[in-house]
């Protein structure tokens, strides 16, 4: 403890927002550099999103710091911008150690390897040696509970075994900080509730946490401190009960304006808890 | 280079997006590269009941087939049938591994959108282990063509020393275009059949399945005074080169296969540049 792990100053991201067209082709771009009134029309068919503004987020090693708030609050951005998988447009991303990040959907295989080679592959990506791989690989596999799957190729597995394995790996290559985007709240009950134990018994330790979730429960038991995220901005950092305190009751109190602001969506845990 | 100033412990270098630093990571990704490798060779020919066979049976399929259309049905082969075959498997290999690596760059990173979304890696390494992958197909390619040669006893010259360098040209000038479409193919969805329609025309502007001029008896069917601006084309080099070492058994011209290696360089260069300039932004615009 003591040691700064994670230092995100002032990060702001950047997404360009099309209106038009679902994706940029070439086409389009040719023709815009040849016909010069075609420009500006696609120049304001184009708007900036600012995903992350001015975000701070200090750790120290050891910490499990929950990230909290609506969907598209910017949650999942910043945690990939924390694993520098996005680079930060503006301010400076600097974290101490090996990165392991986790996101609940599709998880990073490839369908044409084996979930056996698909550690060797994403650990590689990690950066760990083959030794490495080889001195934890059973222990992956025997706590992603996949079986006889290991040696089956990932096309057939089912999402939970995929996410199953994709917290294996990420928890045994002993990453110095881990992030999790809305993983726990995937897998079955019975996984749910081991990965938890996971968490709570790496509080403490050296490894640093940053778990995204809608699960205030989990939230409150698991993490130190909670930062809120609203609109790309920090609305509230502290304590993580406070923080989700007043969170719950800020959802609970504008119900209308966000059913106003949002299309209707399925019931969200956060609500009923 | 930028430090974090702290209070509590020591600066943390803060993530780089530097050309070197990139370079340097790729280095220490030799592992990785070859699990991809595997994996794409393996997604090719795994599930066929034939397994590893394919790697004999492709090429020499490819080139049947190419013979009957070209050789027979558009009577190139001439008075020499066996030496045009040879002609044009030579060519149709090294297209085929241009091509393949070309057209696989191109969505590679779309494809491996699950690890470009989700881990912090040198992105290099996707279309490096396509690059490769190809190279794998094209060296087998090779091999069946020497095991042909061989039995109808072509004989082999000590020029046949200079196929490495071409290979290593080739391989050189194939990365520099996979980065390229890879970074492009990244931003836009299009590439795929843009470039569907480029190689095309590039296969039918190199002398693949005609003679460009005439020599060793055959006619050539670019008219002299275009020849140069037809040479332009670095592939007109590079299948005179293969063709040079590997069937008229002799040395390549030193002139269009330095040409060929200076623009491969410029292109490997400059592909990488510009990759590594792209790099931070393909996880945003998956």
């Amino acid at each position: 403890m003591g040691e700064l792990s994670i230092f995100a100053e002032n990060i702001s991201v950047k997404f360009l927002i099309r209106h038009h067209h679902a994706e940029r082709t070439l086409r389009e771009a040719v023709l815009q550099s040849l016909v010069p009134s075609r420009r500006s029309r696609s120049a304001r068919a184009r708007q900036e999103f600012w995903a992350l503004k001015n975000v701070d987020l200090v750790a120290q090693r050891g910490e499990v710091i929950g990230v909290i708030g609506r969907n598209g609050s910017g949650k999942s951005t910043l945690l990939k911008t924390l694993a520098g998988i996005i680079g930060a447009d503006r301010g400076t991303v600097a974290v101490r150690g090996r990165v392991a990040c986790l996101m609940s959907f599709g998880v990073g295989f490839n369908p044409n390897l084996t979930g056996r080679e698909n550690v060797y592959l994403s650990g590689s990506m990690l950066g760990l040696s083959r030794e490495k791989i080889d001195s934890i690989i059973d222990d992956v596999i025997e706590f992603s509970e996949l079986g006889d799957f290991a040696h089956a190729s990932v096309r057939t597995y089912s999402k939970g075994m995929r996410v199953r394995l994709g917290f294996s790996v990420a928890i045994h290559i002993s990453p110095d900080v881990l992030l999790l985007d809305e993983v726990l709240t995937v897998g079955d009950e019975a996984f749910q509730r081991k990965a938890g134990n996971i968490i709570q018994h790496i509080r403490g330790e050296e490894q640093t946490v940053v778990i995204a979730s809608h699960n205030m429960q989990l939230i409150r038991e698991v993490c130190s401190r909670a930062v809120w995220l609203e609109a790309g901005c920090v609305r509230l950092q502290g304590e993580a009960s406070a923080v989700c305190k007043a969170y719950i009751e800020e959802v609970r109190r504008t119900p209308q304006r966000l059913a106003a602001a949002a299309p209707p969506a399925p019931p969200s845990p956060m609500v009923a808890r | 280079m930028a430090s974090t100033p702290s209070a509590s412990g020591s600066p943390i270098p803060a993530y780089r997006n530097s050309v070197m630093a990139n370079l340097r990571e790729l280095l220490l990704r030799r592992e990785t590269i070859g699990y991809l490798v595997s994996s794409n060779l393996r997604a090719g020919h795994r599930d066929k009941l034939l397994g590893n066979l394919w790697n004999l049976l492709d090429p020499l399929l490819f080139m049947a087939v190419y013979y009957v259309v070209f050789g027979i049905g558009f009577r190139q082969a001439g008075e020499n049938p066996t030496e045009f075959v040879i002609y044009l498997c030579i060519g149709l290999l090294s297209f085929r591994f241009l091509d393949g690596v070309v057209t696989q760059s191109a969505t590679c990173i779309r494809a491996n959108r699950g690890i470009v979304g989700e881990m912090r890696f040198p992105k290099a390494v996707l279309p490096i282990s396509v690059c490769l992958s190809r190279l794998y197909d094209f060296l087998w390619g090779l091999v069946v063509l020497g095991v042909v040669l061989a039995i109808i006893g072509h004989p082999i010259t000590v020029w046949v020393v200079g196929l490495p360098v071409l290979i290593g040209i080739q391989l050189l000038l194939c990365m520099g275009l996979a980065f390229a479409t890879a970074y492009i193919g990244a931003f836009f969805a299009d590439t795929p059949n843009i470039l569907g329609i480029a190689t095309r025309l590039l296969f039918f502007s190199s002398p693949i399945f005609y003679f460009a001029k005439s020599e060793h008896g055959r006619h050539g069917i670019v008219p002299p005074e275009y020849l140069d601006l037809y040479s332009l084309n670095p592939l007109v080099g590079l299948f005179d080169g293969y063709r040079d070492v590997m069937l008229w058994g002799r040395m390549p011209a030193i002139d269009s296969i330095s040409y060929l290696a200076v623009l491969s360089v410029a292109v490997f260069v400059f592909g990488f540049l510009m990759f590594s300039r792209g790099e931070r932004d393909f996880a945003k615009y998956l």
